[in-house]
């Protein structure tokens, strides 16, 4: 076990009785590091981020925090900030009332909670009690919470549900500047273009077994190049990139509303070009698709954690 | 345990409900003891030779130093409702709005956590029983320059230690239901659950063992004489009743106080008794805490 590492993971399980929940699931996390946890609803997500947070007792594994295990120094649980999937407050209290709750029961500094909710947009909403909150706001504040007392180690469960675009970017930028002032992030969300735009790294589950674990570019496949492809007359390029006169290297076209969508090889680009204005399909658009995350994770999702089609 | 003691007892002062309840329970004394005060003027028939005259026995009630038994024993019987619906749903909001998930993710001790808040809720039921005691106080002020013309301050001279023990008489007899309110919320992980079964068990033993005492004078010399032997001296309420049963007779006359003055009371039993009470829900809130907690809330 490395020095270095925020978080290390060993053999994670959680039986609810015969029901297996989270099962052997491993994994560790650097400093600065931003992994996205992906899962199927039901896959074992929230209960692993419980458990890293000392709220649910593991059936067997291990964790390591900051070098300590938890099972002997729950102290270091200080070090880390929990978002849940529901944000939960005292209703009849206000968000800076709230956090000032938080910040004796943490031992944070009460003076941090103005700057933290300046930083997530409620600084003018501050006096109005949490049940009059949006569905947005409510995520603001919880991550405020999070955030409280500047832990090294982030665990947010689903952090930008129910936030307006708006909101999203806030949420994107203070995780990305979070990750560069070295703080690890374990983000768990059902929005993968949030995983794809933010982590590094993506760990899949499912079923409660660890389904993958890798740098996110080698989940989106960076062989092959997927190229959107508008020209003059589409079903013509449609039946000439996919019938027999088909260039080699084109191994997939996809047809979709008013565009194709060509997977090949990125060094083949200028080719296809060149092929098309040769036929007369004169290009209106031509530009590279961004690898898909989804299309990745509806793909292992559904061959299983024994690697057999579902 | 400083920084939960504190996160709890701001929560408790700025929560409404703590403040709605002592209203309604100020309110609920005030319009008892004006009704009281009323009937006080009102001549009644007497009910026979060896009996008080009621208006006398009213004016013992509303004039100090009597009206201090009502007084003092008013948050242990009417009062304790208020307060279990206060301490249960202190504990079991905690599952339903699901700030529980916040308030341990940063490694707090859940055995510390229980602790500050059966010491915050007891500190509400001496804010309480101090807000009432002075409440009643005043009206028994009042009561006793309307009848006598003044002012009688003598008990407080002679009575004191008496005023001070009852004070703590009446704490101890409310202490086990908090507790006992405190643990079920956090088993069941429901005010509402905590609430209906602790209040249902109020009802339950009064309503039981009143009917039970019919059967007293039958059973008594008998080889079943044990049954009650035994209640009295395990029921929760029945102890509680015995620590009540001498603020009475502290402060009213032999003759008003009637049976709490010949009844065989056993202070320091019902004392030991509603102790083993609070610590056994206390084991009971401090071994249910210990659970796994969810992190969506109970109400979602």
């Amino acid at each position: 076990m490395g020095s270095a590492s925020v978080l290390e993971v060993q053999g994670l399980t959680k039986r609810f009785g015969d029901r297996v929940a989270v099962d052997g699931v491993s994994f560790r996390l650097g400093p600065g590091e931003l992994v996205g946890l992906l899962g199927p609803n039901g896959a074992g997500k929230t209960t692993t981020l419980s458990m890293i947070a000392g709220l649910v007792r593991p059936t067997a594994g291990r964790i390591v925090v900051f070098g300590r295990p938890l099972d002997e120094d729950r102290s270091v649980l200080r070090r880390v900030g929990l978002m849940p999937e529901v944000a939960s407050f005292y209703p009849y209290l206000n968000a800076r009332q709230n956090l000032r709750v938080m910040a004796h029961v943490y031992g944070a500094d009460p003076r941090q909670i103005d700057p933290l909710l300046e930083q997530v947009g409620l600084a003018e909403h501050a006096d109005r009690p949490f049940r009059t909150y949006s569905q947005g706001m409510r995520q603001m504040l919880s991550l405020a919470n999070a955030l409280l007392g500047d832990p090294d180690l982030l665990l947010l469960d689903e952090p930008t549900n129910g936030l307006d675009p708006f909101g999203q970017q806030r949420v994107h930028q203070l995780l990305r500047d979070l990750a560069a002032r070295g703080k690890a992030v374990v983000l768990s969300s059902h929005l993968l273009r949030d995983v794809q735009e933010l982590c590094q790294r993506v760990i899949i589950i499912h079923r409660g077994k660890l389904l993958e674990d890798s740098p996110i570019e080698r989940l989106l496949r960076p062989g092959e190049l997927r190229v959107l492809l508008r020209t003059v007359a589409d079903d013509r390029a449609l039946v000439l990139l996919s019938g027999p006169a088909r260039p080699p290297w084109v191994s997939a076209v996809d047809r979709h509303d008013d565009h194709l969508v060509v997977h090949l090889p990125s060094e083949r680009v200028p080719e296809l070009s060149a092929f098309l204005v040769q036929h007369e399909l004169y290009l209106r658009e031509l530009r590279p698709v961004e690898g898909d995350l989804v299309s990745t994770f509806v793909e292992l999702t559904s061959r299983g954690p024994t690697g057999t089609e579902e | 345990m400083g920084n939960l003691l504190a996160a709890e007892f701001y929560k408790v002062v700025r929560r409404p409900m703590t403040w709605i309840a002592l209203a309604i329970l100020v309110a609920i004394m005030a319009t008892l003891r004006g009704l009281l005060i009323a009937l006080s003027f009102v001549s009644l028939p007497s009910a026979g030779q060896d009996q008080a005259m009621p208006s006398d026995l009213f004016t013992s009630l509303v004039t100090l130093p009597g009206a201090l038994a009502d007084t003092l024993n008013f948050i242990p019987s009417l009062g304790l409702f208020a307060l279990l619906v206060v301490a249960a749903s202190n504990a079991g909001t905690e599952f339903a709005w699901g700030t529980i998930v916040p308030l341990l993710s940063r490694g707090a001790s859940r055995t510390q956590l229980v602790l500050a808040k059966a010491i915050v809720l007891l500190g509400v039921v001496v804010t309480y029983l101090v807000v009432t005691v002075l409440v009643g106080l005043a009206l028994g002020a009042l009561a006793s320059q309307l009848h006598l013309g003044h002012v009688p301050f003598d008990w407080l001279t002679d009575q004191w230690d008496d005023f001070l023990l009852s004070l703590l008489r009446s704490f101890w007899a409310t202490v086990p239901y908090i507790l006992g309110a405190i643990a079920l919320a956090i088993l069941f992980r429901s005010s509402a659950l905590a609430m209906g079964i602790v209040l249902a068990y109020v009802f339950v033993e009064q309503l039981g063992f009143g009917i039970l005492q019919l059967l007293r004078p039958s059973v008594e010399g008998t080889s079943l004489s044990w049954i009650f032997t035994v209640l009295d001296w395990t029921l929760l309420g029945q102890n509680a009743s015995e620590l009540q049963s001498l603020n009475t007779r502290a402060f009213m006359p032999a003759e008003v106080s009637g049976q709490a003055a010949t009844s065989d009371l056993h202070p320091w039993r019902a004392t030991l008794v509603l102790a083993v009470y609070s610590l056994v829900f206390l084991a009971v809130a401090l071994r249910a805490i210990r659970r796994d907690i969810g992190t969506r809330p109970v109400s979602s």
